[in-house]
């Protein structure tokens, strides 16, 4: 299921990657460190872009979406009405212009298996965050329109449940908004402001300058992504059916102020996002350096404090040794790697094949992160491939180069996907902490949303043993007090 | 906080060393605040990497090797306020997202000569061999080999003098950056975000591959090294 290490973490059905931070302490001095969230004197809006100005806003370059109100956008191969029809687009489709003249906008837009271009009026277009490209064919966006999704969505009294991550790989954004949410609920609530007379949102992040932490607002519509011809209502990113908005309002404002969903699809770290919502410096721990005894007091410590804590699995775990290799002689041998989950690969770049009774030299894979497959190299080898998305081996030695016997092959490799099936702990995945449970475990919460892949409450051992990042943060208010 | 940095003194890479370690010895413990700690050649296994909390200088004779064996940042500067002088070293076996082999995310000024990194592994998308989000960065002499590369996001300063880069140099946010001779051969990417924009200044050498960010563009100064 996770073809290849990708940067980003995402549902299972776009599986992606990352989020972390790593080191720090939690002193008395870590749970006082907030900027002071400004009083709300009416947000100035640091960043806008106003459907009304989109003629004197469109550039070429630019990103957004076809507007049509409801009806479908006609793209023509000229500038004129009477130019030849080109290509009729759904309303909300994605685009990119690639040329203004006199009030009309050439676009580039995804029509079905391939991009097309035509001309519109400009006044049809609206800037919107840039998507990520689609992951079979990179010369293609992703398979996306823009919903208007009415109405005052934003945040009443909030929770980290609210968040669902979509096929977008920004755990460590929706699971930093979880950590806020949980701890502090009116940092989210402040930062999201209805205009029911635009019909627009402006969302308050914080950026660290020069002299510390400043407000930055930005503007979005309510135009939200949701899959080319899949369900309504069905947000393609952060939400889900019939679920709370505000986090794919939120996402929507950070990836405009980012550059882009792609952007976000990148991956980031959980320091920087929590700081970024809530203006507090976040302060971060190495579990590496955590005794066992020291993770439960740290985590109540934490939840008597307050604070929004966040923290990242690590991206591969060392599988046990196996021996499926089959054949004889010079060969060919071949196997497949057994795995506890189906979405488990082995890592690129981390296999080894051991001869235990010592006959043939060792056998080492050649992939890199993101490859599907990869040559086998050894000095005894003539050839030999690893396919990393069925975890089979195929091999044969030079003549007169043999193991013993085939059960003399050892496979020793990382995995990736699933570290634990039974606590469903996913590798290189962000979770929000919830809080401490059944006295001495940890509850973390998954951003993929409420459901199945929710992980089982675990043991301070077993934090130490998936998880590779922490993160606390004041969420918003400096006067707390902790261990 | 950048201004209060670059007032901090940073310690004389001759400052007499107040402990002497070999391979095997235990560098974690002896960081602390105001050391010297002085490194004789050989591989040091330091699992998980070290963590700098405290303003001190590490300095390595010839052939030495921090290796974290797979996991952390090699060596990791995450607290405010400090001063941190890191010279003579190969930082190798890194395993981490934003620096696997040198990770600065704390408002420190941290110069640091002679390094080497290699065989490491970050994690994601930065190949980031070095990396930095908040403080100031001296790199004098550092050699990035294979993937490695130099990533620089949020508000940071940054200068490169005479660095060899094989990886790419990557430029987010805020990052100031000024490189002076040397080789970037990998790519220099930069991309700001709506609010503010990276800043990199080129003296004395070339950047074949720039990849500039058509919608949310850094900028790019080149000048000639002054001789003489």
């Amino acid at each position: 299921m996770f073809a290849q290490q990708t940067p980003s973490r995402a549902r299972p059905s776009a599986p992606k990657a990352p989020a972390r931070s790593t080191g720090g302490d939690l002193a008395e001095s870590d749970l006082s460190n907030s900027a002071q969230i400004p009083t709300q004197r009416g947000p100035e809006v640091t960043d806008t872009f106003d459907p009304a100005n989109r003629v004197a806003g469109v550039a070429k370059g630019a990103q957004g979406a076809l507007i049509g109100r409801g009806s479908e956008v006609v793209l023509r191969g000229g500038r004129t009405a009477r130019s030849k029809e080109a290509a009729r687009v759904p309303d909300g489709a994605p685009c990119t212009v690639t040329a203004v003249a006199d009030g009309m906008i050439e676009v580039s837009v995804r029509v079905g298996e391939k991009m097309v271009r035509g001309w519109t009026e400009a006044a049809t277009f609206a800037r919107n965050p840039d998507l990520p490209k689609d992951e079979e064919n990179k010369s293609l966006t992703e398979d996306r329109t823009y919903q208007h999704f009415g109405g005052d969505h934003s945040p009443v009294d909030p929770k980290g449940e609210d968040t669902a991550q979509g096929g977008l790989g920004d755990c460590f954004f929706i699971a930093s908004m979880a950590a806020v949410a949980n701890a502090n609920p009116k940092a989210i609530e402040e930062a999201i402001q209805y205009d029911p007379k635009s019909g627009k949102y402006k969302v308050r992040f914080f950026e660290e300058g020069r002299s510390g932490m400043k407000p930055v607002w930005i503007e979005v519509d309510a135009y939200l992504p949701v899959e080319a011809g899949g369900a309504k209502n069905d947000p393609a990113y952060a939400g889900d059916p019939g679920g709370k908005l505000w986090p794919a309002i939120m996402e929507k404002a950070y990836a405009q102020w980012k550059g882009g969903y792609d952007v976000l699809n990148e991956g980031g770290t959980g320091d920087e996002a929590l700081a970024e919502i809530t203006g507090s410096c976040s302060r971060s721990k190495d579990p590496a350096r955590m005794k066992e005894s020291e993770v439960i007091p740290y985590f109540k410590s934490a939840q008597e404090a307050g604070l929004a804590v966040y923290a990242g699995v690590r991206d591969k775990m060392a599988g046990e040794t196996q021996t499926p290799l089959r054949g004889s002689g010079s060969g060919p041998y071949s196997g497949t790697i057994s795995q506890f989950s189906d979405w488990n690969e082995v890592t690129p770049g981390t296999l080894s094949i051991v001869d235990t009774g010592g006959s043939v030299k060792e056998v080492r894979d050649s992939g890199k992160e993101g490859d599907d497959s990869a040559a086998l190299r050894g000095a005894d080898l003539t050839k030999g491939q690893i396919d990393y998305k069925a975890n089979s081996v195929e091999l044969a030695y030079k003549s007169g180069k043999a193991p013993a016997e085939a059960d003399d092959l050892e496979v020793r490799y990382a995995y990736h996907g699933m570290l634990d099936k039974a606590k469903v702990i996913i590798g290189n995945h962000a979770y929000a902490f919830q809080g401490v449970v059944e006295g001495d475990k940890l509850q973390f919460y998954n951003p993929w949303g409420v459901g199945s892949y929710q992980p089982k409450p675990i043991t301070a051992a077993e934090f130490l043993r998936y998880f590779d990042s922490l993160t606390t943060n004041a969420a918003g208010l400096g006067n707390k007090t902790g261990p | 906080m950048i201004a209060l940095l670059l007032s901090l003194p940073v310690a004389d890479p001759m400052t007499p060393c107040t402990v002497t370690l070999s391979p095997g010895d235990d560098v974690q413990a002896h960081l602390v605040e105001g050391a010297v700690v002085c490194l004789r050649p050989g591989v040091y296994p330091v699992p998980g990497g070290l963590f700098i909390e405290h303003s001190l200088t590490l300095r390595g004779e010839a052939g030495v090797v921090l290796d974290a064996q797979g996991r952390g940042s090699v060596v990791h500067v995450a607290a405010d306020g400090l001063s941190v002088h890191l010279s003579g070293l190969v930082l190798s076996h890194g395993h981490a997202e934003l620096g696997a082999g040198l990770r600065l995310s704390g408002a420190s000024e941290v110069r640091a000569e002679d390094l080497a990194v290699r065989a490491n592994d970050p994690v994601g998308p930065q190949h980031a061999g070095i990396g930095a989000q908040r403080g100031v960065l001296h790199l004098v002499g550092a050699r990035l080999e294979g993937a490695d590369g130099v990533w620089l996001t949020g508000v940071v300063d940054a200068t490169l003098t005479d660095c060899i880069l094989s990886g790419p140099l990557t430029l987010r946010e805020g990052a100031v950056v000024r490189v002076e001779g040397g080789q970037l051969d990998g790519p220099v990417r930069l991309r700001g975000s709506t609010t503010r924009a990276p800043s990199l200044t080129l003296v004395g050498v070339r950047a074949p591959q720039i990849e500039n960010d058509p919608a949310l563009p850094g900028t790019i100064t080149r000048a000639k090294r002054r001789r003489g």
